[in-house]
């Protein structure tokens, strides 16, 4: 329309108006031409089809035009169906191949020095070379080359896994060449991701490993530390752990996300208490959830200690202990996101770490699982009590060797297994100790469940529970308990000074405002007996020294009775 | 929220003033709003509007802009 574009920059616009009527009319004309008889045509079609001609000379004359359009579409140099057949796309790993990418390593000079005790197999989805290396290298030695030794396969990284052969001659290698990229190979969704409950006395899949055989983990009865750098996969390798303990109806979840940005939140229908952000009230809760956590291991040994020897032959809890609900020895899983922010802390730091060393010292054997997951499992971010009574250590992707060894034990570098040998892209896999009898460490890939799996797991664990009838705490829709709002008895306990064993209402009031004024700062000496006679404390006429030091007659309580009330507390939780 | 409407309605209204410009080039004049005549200033009488010479129309500034600024950009007439 050059003529119509003219009109309009000469701005003419009689000449415009007349122009485009011509035009309109001509484009009319030519739309109606063509669409008009094609309209007529499918609505004739239409109605003869419909009324006319039966249904099966209609599906008849479909096939005959899709065989029709076929036969004129197909290529002319091949048939449109062909035979199926897989073709195996595997390279052969040859022994030469390995003799020079060690060789491309430097751990070894010439082919001479390579031996190859077992012939080159096949291993799950890829090879499997045992490999002597010169007497005096050791196999951790090809694993920190690990790079080099890809490249002298010629292969990309993801694919060549080399380690060391536990309980034999630290110069022997096996490397396992894998068919694909382990981080892009695919994996099969969690099994539990849409059905099935967890039983947490036996193993539960968490991952697979490298041959793409699952890994499963046995929770119960061993503690379990988590280590990487961020952004790799520690919090969903610590969410999946929680998420399979959470399908396990009978157990007891609690959850902290210090990182606090909201990784966890997934478990709010089923974690008795669920803990995100490090916000003083945040750490609050979790001190109060790990003190009552770890006051109930002690009422739990007490149970355990008056057990029959029928009944409880080996002096810990089994599944059909845990399944006697008078008893209350159901699994409690405890999992700790970035734990070196409550180790550290100023206040509660000592108290978490005193509790978690309890824990994980005799806790695994009254049914109590403590999960620690943090970048760098250092003394000060893991204490040294803890780390060395966790059986099960998950190495995602780490800078250093030391960091390696810190999380899965010293040594363990050296031996060929090591952390750093993973890439960024490597997300989810890990070096997994102590999780299984047959395989001292192995290259695990956890399942990958984003949040709205874990959100769709969570549901499908709390409908268990509603049917086991085990929805507790913060998933029931209770408040938690804070140190600040509950413990009157511990703030009792805590002001009263060494020395004191009888003491005035009046002067506990006085304190107590001292320590919480928000709680405690208009409470009378009549609104603490009232408070403590919760507690079976009652307030009766004690001698003792005032403030002023002279001793008089008033209304206050012993110490003992505290203590004892504490200790009955405890018993009954 | 607000930044995306924002952004939104800064990027949308000139696009649309854009596609206006290029389908539609004219739109009314703006000294008879479209009618091509203007009473006389006796009142007495219809003449044609002096601006569009009485067709009522004129060209969309936006349209004119353009072809200055194509103009400019091509270096042609």
């Amino acid at each position: 329309m050059p003529f119509l574009r003219a009109a309009v920059n000469a701005e003419d616009y009689a000449t415009y108006r007349d122009a485009r009527e011509r035009h309109d009319r001509r484009v009319w004309r030519r739309v109606i031409w063509a669409f008009l008889p094609a309209l007529v045509v499918i609505v004739a079609a239409g109605v003869i089809g419909t009324v006319l001609v039966p249904p099966w000379a209609l599906w008849g004359t479909l096939a005959a035009l899709v065989a029709v359009l076929g036969w004129v579409g197909s290529p002319s140099d091949r048939p449109l169906l062909d035979v199926a057949v897989v073709v195996p796309r595997v390279r052969r790993l040859s022994a030469e191949v390995v003799t020079r990418a060690i060789i491309a390593t430097g751990v070894a000079k010439s082919p001479e020095d390579i031996a190859f005790p077992v012939p080159i197999m096949r291993d799950g989805p890829g090879w499997r070379a045992t490999v002597d290396l010169p007497y005096g290298k050791t196999a951790g030695e090809v694993v920190d080359r690990r790079d080099g030794l890809a490249s002298g396969l010629d292969l990309p990284l993801g694919q060549v896994w080399p380690e060391g052969v536990p309980g034999d001659s630290t110069r022997r290698l096996v490397i396992w060449v894998g068919d694909e990229d382990l981080s892009k190979a695919r994996q099969p969704a969690w099994p539990l991701l849409r059905s099935g409950t967890v039983d947490l006395f036996s193993p539960f899949p968490f991952g697979t490993n490298n041959r793409n055989e699952p890994v499963t983990l046995p929770l119960m009865f061993a503690n379990m530390v988590i280590g990487s750098v961020p952004r790799i996969g520690k919090t969903f390798s610590l969410r999946l752990a929680l998420l399979g303990a959470s399908l396990d109806p009978t157990a007891e979840i609690h959850g902290a996300d210090l990182k606090g940005t909201g990784d966890l939140d997934a478990l709010a229908p089923v974690a008795h208490t669920l803990v995100t952000g490090d916000d003083p009230e945040d750490v609050e809760i979790l001190v109060t959830a790990l003190r009552q956590v770890h006051a109930d291991m002690r009422r739990r040994m007490k149970v355990i200690r008056g057990l029959p020897r029928e009944i409880c032959p080996e002096s810990k809890v089994t599944r059909a202990l845990a399944n006697d609900r008078a008893l209350r020895l159901h699994p409690v899983v405890v999992g700790i996101d970035e734990c070196q922010i409550a180790f550290e802390h100023p206040e509660y730091g000592e108290e978490m770490v005193q509790i978690c060393t309890d824990l994980v010292k005799r806790g695994p054997a009254v049914g109590i699982i403590l999960l620690l997951a943090t970048q760098r499992p250092d003394a000060k971010s893991i204490p040294k009590g803890i780390a060395d009574n966790a059986v099960i250590r998950f190495a995602l992707k780490v800078m250093e060797w030391r960091v390696s060894d810190m999380i899965l034990g010293s040594g363990m570098h050296k031996a060929g297994y090591s952390a750093t040998t993973f890439t960024r892209s490597d997300l989810g896999i890990g070096w997994l100790t102590g999780a299984s009898r047959e395989r001292d460490a192995q290259i695990t890939k956890t399942y990958y469940v984003d949040a709205r799996g874990a959100e769709s797991v969570a549901a499908r664990a709390r409908a268990a529970r509603e049917a086991y009838g085990n929805v507790t705490g913060m998933a029931a829709g209770i408040a938690p308990e804070t140190a600040a709002r509950v413990d009157l008895l511990d703030d009792v306990r805590q002001v009263i000074y060494v020395g004191e064993a009888k003491i005035w209402s009046e002067t506990i009031v006085e304190r107590l405002a001292a320590l919480r004024p928000d709680t405690y700062g208009r409470w009378t000496p009549e609104a603490l007996a009232t408070g403590l006679k919760a507690y079976g404390i009652e307030t009766r006429q004690i001698n003792a020294k005032g403030p002023d030091g002279k001793r008089a007659n008033r209304r206050g309580i012993e110490l003992g009775h505290v203590l004892a009330a504490i200790d009955r507390r405890a018993i009954s939780r | 929220m607000t930044a995306l409407i924002a952004t939104a309605t800064a990027v949308g209204i000139p696009l649309g003033y854009f596609a206006v410009c290029a389908i539609w080039p004219w739109t009314n004049c703006a000294k008879c709003e479209g009618g091509g005549r203007k009473m006389s200033p006796s009142g007495k009488h219809w003449r044609d509007c002096r601006r569009c010479g009485g067709t009522g129309k004129r060209v969309r500034r936006g349209r004119r802009v353009w072809r200055y600024l194509r103009r400019q950009a091509t270096g042609q007439q």
